[in-house]
């Protein structure tokens, strides 16, 4: 959608309208970054091991971006049959992969360091929902992670050259001439809201009249944003993100997590 | 913080409605204007095959 935008204002501006698109989806993609960093540096205000916890936050930070390309890389290399330079350097981000790797990296870093790593978790677990549903409007923006076609009232064309335009023309969906995707759903306006839903949710719980114990709102962040995955999947429509057995691989990642976090928890217990 | 927070979610909703909203009322003949635009880019110019990914992950851009 953000290509339709970014070609009236190149039109408007003499910018290149590829150049707006990326800046676009670049942009609120790091506003919902921005915003998760300022909320949480504000929830640390009055920790006396802040500085030290900011520092982990921003180290961690290359390693998500890490994180988030294995997915996309191991799943090119397995089509490919080969890994290859290009297939490291060239694609896109997984957010599954992105989010679990900075919440890892920052475990082991609280860990190595000899600081608590649930006030930084916690913290983190309770404002990404909120930085995610813009991240999720950056999608949007550039048209990737859409929806499976539908008929309904919320359905919406993508324009030429956009990834459900080009998908629906390979498979021979659109007719000769067609200037737009077939309607499908705004999976990724889906995701904004279930995010937004999702934060009031663990918000509600953080603020409540009694504290919650340490991860606890990592445990609920984690088994919160798994439903909701597991449950919005059903109406992407994007092939790329991969399909095996009748489930995507963020659905696979979600039921995981499920598992892991249930897991850790018992044993927390366990040991409390 | 509370008012923070309120703005953030309100700009949140806003601009995922202004985004919607501009996806349903587009007129064809923009969608068409476009169309003749991107016909003469390439597939991994437009394309975006992940998040944040604005350039083609496909094989004949990845695998070069």
């Amino acid at each position: 959608m953000g290509g339709f935008l970014a070609f009236v204002l190149s039109r408007a501006t003499g910018v290149s309208a590829f150049a707006i698109l990326e800046a676009g989806y670049l942009f609120l993609s790091l506003i919902g970054l921005a915003l998760v960093y300022a909320f949480v540096m504000r929830e640390l205000a009055g920790n006396p091991d802040r500085s030290r916890y900011r520092l982990l936050f921003l180290l961690s930070l290359p390693l998500g971006l890490a994180g988030a390309r294995l997915i996309p890389i191991v799943q090119d290399a397995f089509i490919a049959g080969r890994l290859t330079w290009g297939l490291v350097t060239h694609g896109g981000l997984v957010f599954y992969g992105g989010g679990l790797a900075v919440l890892g990296a920052m475990y082991l870093g609280c860990r190595l360091s000899k600081l608590p790593p649930w006030p930084l978790l916690d913290a983190v677990c309770l404002y990404a929902p909120l930085g995610h549903a813009f991240g999720r409007l950056g999608c949007f923006f550039g048209g990737c992670c859409f929806g499976a076609p539908t008929e309904c009232l919320v359905g919406v064309r993508f324009p030429a050259a956009s990834p459900a335009f080009l998908q629906h023309r390979s498979l021979g969906l659109l007719p000769q001439g067609a200037v737009a995707s077939l309607p499908v759903h705004p999976s990724q306006l889906y995701e904004t809201l279930g995010n937004l839903a999702l934060f009031a949710l663990l918000a509600l719980l953080a603020k409540g009249q009694r504290p919650l114990p340490p991860a606890r709102l990592t445990a609920y962040y984690l088994l919160g944003y798994a439903a909701l995955r597991f449950t919005l999947e059903f109406w992407r429509g994007d092939a790329i993100r991969g399909i095996y057995w009748g489930l995507s691989l963020s659905q696979y990642v979600a039921l995981a997590v499920v598992l892991a976090t249930a897991v850790a928890a018992l044993s927390l217990r366990e040991k409390t | 913080m509370k008012r923070a927070l309120i703005v953030a979610t309100s700009l949140c909703l806003l601009l995922a409605g202004s985004l919607f909203a501009f996806a349903r009322t587009a007129p064809g003949e923009s969608y068409a204007a476009f169309a003749d635009a991107a016909s003469g880019a390439t597939c991994c110019e437009c394309a975006s095959c992940g998040c944040l990914g604005a350039k083609c992950s496909c094989l004949e851009c990845g695998g070069k």
